[in-house]
């Protein structure tokens, strides 16, 4: 049996979930960092946004993603992607309180709920100590 | 946890930087660590320049001084 997520429908996908400048919703997703798991593994389909810790202290917040952040919907040879403008996270007045070994994209400045994680693309966790300051760019892929 | 509220990001000019073309046509530019000129998904900032991860450390071992006879 054959099946196939052509690239239209995909685009229309990716668009629809907010990962896309022609996207209406969510108007807002939220980065965030996360220092379970380890610099090359995430959590499991079962996991819940409470599984990814983010880091504290050193003035750590999450960012706000707005949908007009997202670029335009191209192809890679994993399927359809879609690059978000960068995101920089404050300077830290302190360290964090763990090494980070990724991001997630979750629907809530708080707990909520997560959309994706990733680890980065180096597969090696970040130690933020004072005065540091990193900026993250999360893309999403859809396979047909 | 802190409560955070959206950053414009941060640019330096004349810092190497990708164009992501848009169908809007506003294209989103991305910038890329300014030794090795790859995209990666965590930059970090030394000075008014992005470093990779690993051309952060490397940078770290490198000789600051030149030396003296």
């Amino acid at each position: 049996m054959a099946e196939i997520w052509p690239n239209e429908g995909l685009d229309l996908v990716i668009a629809n979930a907010g990962y896309a400048t022609t996207g209406v919703s969510p108007v807002n997703q939220f980065l965030a960092l996360f220092t379970t798991f380890t610099a090359s593994t995430v959590g499991t389909s079962a996991s819940v946004a409470a599984s990814y810790s983010d880091p504290t202290g050193g003035g750590y917040a999450r960012q706000t993603i707005s949908s007009a952040s997202w670029g335009a919907i191209a192809s890679t040879t994993s399927g359809r992607i879609s690059t978000c403008a960068q995101v920089s996270f404050l300077q830290a007045t302190g360290s964090y309180s763990a090494a980070v070994n990724g991001f997630f994209v979750g629907n809530s400045l708080t707990v909520g709920k997560t959309y994706f994680a990733a680890n980065f693309d180096d597969v090696t966790a970040v130690t933020i100590n004072t005065n540091d300051q990193i900026k993250v760019t999360p893309s999403v892929i859809f396979g047909g | 946890m802190k409560i955070g509220v959206g950053l414009p990001d941060l640019t330096v000019k004349g810092h190497p930087e990708l164009e992501l073309p848009n169908a809007a046509d506003n294209p989103v530019t991305i910038t890329v660590c300014c030794e090795c000129g790859k995209l990666r998904t965590v930059l970090w900032l030394l000075g008014d320049r992005w470093y990779c991860s690993s051309c952060k450390a490397t940078g770290e071992t490198r000789p600051t001084l030149i030396p003296l006879n």
